[in-house]
This record gives C-alpha cells, sequence and structure tokens, in this order.
C-alpha cells in the first residue's frame, strides 16, 4: 500500500468515509445478532451424536403431576420444544406430530407425544393443559421451574433464548431449535427430525419401521 | 487503489435507500393453487373455486396461535371496508378440535363481519405450503396466488387496502 501524502483536506474526507464503513459495518453486525436471536432463523443446533442427547429430566405434566423421563418407560416417544406463546410466526409442529400420530393408527398406542415448554413463566400447567388439548389428546404438556427447564433442554441439547423485546407482551420472547426427537422405549435417543424435511405420512414410516426393526431384533 | 474500491461500494450501498416493502410481497408471476376441502360455519363443502370471480385473502390460522389471533380483528375490519362481489377475506382456521373453539374466539374478540371456515390442519398446510402460522395468501380473480405473507400484518391499513384495491381493479386480466 502506498499512500502519498495528501493535503488535510482529503485526508479528512477519507478518515470519515472509513469511519462511514465502520459504521455501516456496526450496524449489519448488529442487525445480524437481532436476526440470530428471533425464531424466524435460528441458528443450526449443534452437531449431536447419539451419546450427546440424554433424555433425562423431572418436569410437571399438564395435569399437575411431577414426572421425570421414566414415567414413559415403554414407549417410544416424540419429543418437541417449544413455547405457546409464538411472538410473530408460530410453527405447525405440534399440529405435524398430531398428524403422524392419527396417521400411524393402532400403531400410535406405543408412542407417546411430548411438548416441552421452555417458557414456563408463562407456561404454566393451565395454560399447558389448554394448548395440549388444541393439537391430541395423548399430546403431554411439560413444564416446571427455569432451572427444571434448563436441565431437559440441556439434556436434549436443546439450544433456546430468552430475548428481550420491548414490544412483545411481557416484554421478551423465546428462541428454540425446532426439532422433533424420536427416543426408543428404553428411553435412548433414536434419531431426530424436522417437520419441513418430510410430509408427516413419510415421518409416520419412518417410526413404524423403526419399532418392527426394534421388535425383531 | 483496492481501499478506494471499497469506500466507493459501501458508500453506494449506503445511498441506497431501504426497499419500500409492501405489506404483502407479491410474486412476479401469479401461481396456480391447489385447494384442501373446507367447510364453513354452515356446515357447507367448500373449495377455492367456490370463490372465483373475487379477489380473495386466504388468512390461514388457528386459534392456539397468539399473532393469528392477534391481527383477527384487522382482517375483521378489512372485510367490512372492502368485503363484497370483489372481494372476501377468508379465514381459514386449522384447528383440529373444529369450529368450536373458532366460534368461541369470534364471540370473544367480538368478530362481525368474518365468516368461519375450517380445514383439516395437514391437508391446508400441504396445500398452501404453509410452514407457520398465521400465513395470508392474496388470491386474483382468477383464482392464482400473487402474493403470501407468513407473519401477522395490519391487514386493515391503507397500504394494504390500496394493495388488494390495484388487484380488485384487474378486471379484464
Amino acid at each position: 500500500m502506498n499512500t502519498t501524502p495528501n493535503t488535510g483536506g482529503l485526508r479528512r474526507i477519507r478518515r470519515l468515509l472509513w469511519a462511514a464503513v465502520a459504521g455501516t459495518a456496526l450496524a449489519f453486525g448488529a442487525a445480524a445478532l437481532w436476526r440470530a436471536f428471533t425464531p424466524s432463523d435460528l441458528p443450526a443446533p449443534r452437531a449431536t451424536g447419539e451419546a450427546a442427547i440424554v433424555n433425562a429430566y423431572s418436569l410437571t405434566d399438564h395435569t399437575g403431576r411431577t414426572v421425570t423421563s421414566d414415567a414413559y418407560h415403554g414407549q417410544w416417544q416424540l419429543v418437541f420444544f417449544g413455547f405457546t406463546f409464538c411472538p410473530d410466526i408460530c410453527p405447525t409442529t405440534l399440529a405435524y406430530m398430531a398428524s403422524v400420530m392419527d396417521i400411524l393408527g393402532p400403531e400410535a398406542d406405543r408412542v407417546t407425544p411430548i411438548f416441552v415448554t421452555v417458557d414456563p413463566a408463562r407456561d404454566t400447567v393451565d395454560v399447558m393443559a389448554e394448548y395440549v388439548a388444541a393439537f391430541h389428546p395423548r399430546l403431554i404438556g411439560l413444564t416446571g421451574t427455569e432451572a427444571q427447564v434448563a436441565e431437559a433442554a440441556g439434556n436434549f441439547r436443546v439450544w433456546y433464548e430468552r430475548s428481550e423485546d420491548a414490544t412483545a407482551p411481557d416484554g421478551y420472547l423465546m428462541a428454540h431449535s425446532g426439532y422433533i426427537y424420536l427416543m426408543r422405549p428404553d428411553g435412548g435417543f433414536d434419531s431426530v427430525y424436522r417437520e419441513g424435511d418430510q410430509p408427516p405420512e413419510a415421518l409416520a414410516d419412518e417410526i413404524f419401521m423403526r419399532i418392527e426393526r426394534d421388535e425383531r431384533s | 487503489m483496492r481501499r478506494r474500491d471499497l469506500l466507493a461500494g459501501a458508500l453506494a450501498f449506503a445511498a441506497t435507500p431501504a426497499a419500500a416493502r409492501p405489506v404483502m410481497p407479491l410474486h412476479e408471476t401469479p401461481r396456480e393453487m391447489l385447494s384442501p376441502p373446507f367447510v364453513d360455519g354452515d356446515g357447507r363443502d367448500l373449495t377455492l373455486a367456490d370463490f372465483r370471480g373475487r379477489v380473495v385473502l386466504l388468512n390461514v390460522w388457528a386459534t392456539w396461535c397468539a399473532p393469528c389471533r392477534e391481527e383477527m380483528p384487522t382482517l375483521d375490519r378489512l372485510q367490512a371496508q372492502l368485503g363484497g362481489n370483489d372481494f372476501h377475506v377468508l379465514p381459514l382456521s386449522i384447528d383440529r378440535a373444529g369450529l368450536g373453539p373458532v366460534q368461541r374466539f369470534y364471540a370473544e374478540i367480538g368478530i362481525r363481519h368474518l365468516g368461519q371456515y375450517l380445514a383439516e390442519d395437514i391437508r391446508a398446510m400441504l396445500a398452501f405450503a404453509v410452514i407457520g402460522l398465521p400465513t395470508t395468501l392474496l388470491i386474483d380473480r382468477q383464482g392464482r396466488e400473487r402474493g403470501r405473507l407468513t407473519g401477522p400484518a395490519e391487514w386493515d391499513s391503507a397500504e394494504a387496502i390500496e394493495q388488494f384495491q390495484t388487484i380488485i381493479a384487474e378486471r379484464n386480466r
């Protein structure tokens, strides 16, 4: 880089321009950060090996009963983390899970769909009871204390974040990763799915196949 | 010279005004649509074809969706203002519990102008490629999708109404 000496005026202009560039970069950085915390544009979850996901929690179900993951032992489990109050765009994942249950037909008796809130402050037992009833009679809603929910999400390697947003009711909104976990009857992690990756029929087929294969082995 | 190019580029970028965003982003070309079967509050079996000839604002929603509930009064006011032989607001609920919760919600917030419509959730989500609620589609008189917005809006705002009127005015296309 060879810089020829300039008059003070030119230098000042150049300095101003660089300041503008820095300002713009800063603004875009801030915008990128803000986007990272809005639910419509979530970062991909960390890559997880089978060993990383642990089906362990102590929470309260939507009937007020204290449960641990042992409560669903012997059942295949479809587990989804979310919240009832979506600030802007509501995921349709629970409707999708309910459809999968419908398509599974009699096989659905061996599967328990579970919805765990990451927003326990708003999602009380009563709120969860009303919410899960909108989707499927067998859908279990789980909530708890902030610490209990954090522990559950941590064990499932679910990323969620409370971001302060003055325009949202209650002043905050939650971001989370939209994955459906399939857990085996022994409680172990089996697989993970995303709603948009296959129609409900395909996921139902996949689950059916895994149940069959598990029984043969 | 590199540095000067960068500066020039940055300046040009900064000088570009933020694109004026319409309430509903329109498609460059109209898109053909599929319609799932659905019912109205009187139990009539319908598809989108029954609305051919009118511009339709189709709002896919559910009572469990907070932003959907929030924008519903703006759709009610829009129907009051524009609804008729040329335009119709079609709020299509995908509540699995049926029209009961829809009726209760309408009564609760005092909806006066909107009809009640209900579709099977998964069929509506697939047919309209819905990835989140609310999803609102603007459909022209020929039954083609002209625009789509995922997320809530103020549907009775002056800008929105102006946009709908432009599509309504295309009588002979």
